[in-house]
């Protein structure tokens, strides 16, 4: 009794075709923009809607579309996982300009090296 | 000194590192809050930075500026074209956020312009290495990183300046304690 709720628009019949997940084509094109033009914000919702769709896929008999939510899931972790070491860069660079350079550029300017 | 005058200089020093990752977000957000809050108060001649032209000249460039970095290869050549903005609104946000303290104007601008400067020339030694070993892909990453990070900072610098205190001496406490490290090493 699951099935007619979830799509009103499919009802399941004998001569219903398979159809491919909408989330799953979703989720797939927020991962890509958040590789692209959505960072990180992009990542997380399709992660988020690839694990959704990959599960409606699983407990329906008529969506199709697995492989496409599993790439929105692999795409999207590794934009998350870019923005960490995005993270870890620009602090470093912060640390490194507001310390380092200005340190250096003391030492120098007070002519005792570094 | 006291402790209003350190914490005005907190803010100045966190207004010139944000400055330095992207110029406009600072200079965007101490116009608008001096414009419409009593967060931020600016003495002659900083206060024709928040005019209304100011104020939406900044917005315009603060947009063209967020998504030009975000573009690989075309993040570089903006970079070239920052390095004098970026140490130039660092001047100005160290000289226009000291002025309250009486700092001397040329001192203060000088201090901007190594702080934002130094930052600036960190991020843009940075981008070129993210373009090539990521094809492009990491620089609109790194570059939202970037905004968020001189944003946080913008904000922390004008409404909780002591918390720049924290991070500063936390970074520096790293830096030298990475450094002493280096130096125990045995020579080569």
């Amino acid at each position: 009794m699951h099935q007619p709720l979830d799509h009103p628009s499919h009802p399941p019949s004998p001569t219903a075709q398979p159809q491919t997940s909408a989330l799953a084509v979703v989720s797939l094109v927020a991962s890509i923009l958040g590789l692209t033009a959505v960072p990180t914000v992009g990542s997380a919702i399709g992660l988020v809607l690839g694990y959704v769709a990959r599960t409606e896929i699983r407990r329906s008999a008529l969506l199709t579309g697995e492989g496409l939510a599993t790439a929105g899931i692999v795409l999207g972790w590794i934009g998350i996982a870019l923005t960490l070491i995005a993270m870890a860069l620009v602090l470093l660079v912060v640390v490194f300009g507001f310390v380092a350079i200005p340190g250096i550029t003391a030492c120098a300017i007070l002519g005792r090296g570094f | 000194m006291t402790a209003q005058a350190f914490l005005t200089l907190a803010t100045a020093f966190g207004l010139s590192t944000a400055a330095g990752l992207n110029a406009y977000i600072p200079l965007f957000l101490v116009a608008l809050l001096a414009r419409t809050t009593s967060l931020v108060t600016l003495n002659e001649p900083y206060t024709a930075l928040s005019s209304w032209w100011v104020i939406a000249t900044l917005a315009v460039l603060l947009v063209i500026e967020i998504l030009v970095d975000k573009i690989p290869a075309v993040d570089t050549v903006n970079d070239v074209i920052q390095t004098f903005v970026r140490p130039a609104a660092g001047a100005i946000l160290f000289a226009a956020s000291s002025n309250v303290i009486g700092l001397h104007p040329a001192l203060a601008a000088i201090c901007g312009v190594i702080v934002a400067g130094g930052v600036h020339i960190a991020k843009t030694v940075e981008r070129p290495i993210v373009t090539a070993t990521t094809a492009g892909v990491g620089d609109p990453i790194v570059s939202t990183v970037e905004d968020a990070v001189s944003f946080i900072t913008s904000v922390l610098a004008i409404v909780a300046p002591y918390l720049i205190v924290a991070l500063a001496v936390t970074a520096i406490s790293l830096l030298i304690w990475w450094a002493e490290r280096r130096g125990r090493r045995p020579h080569r």
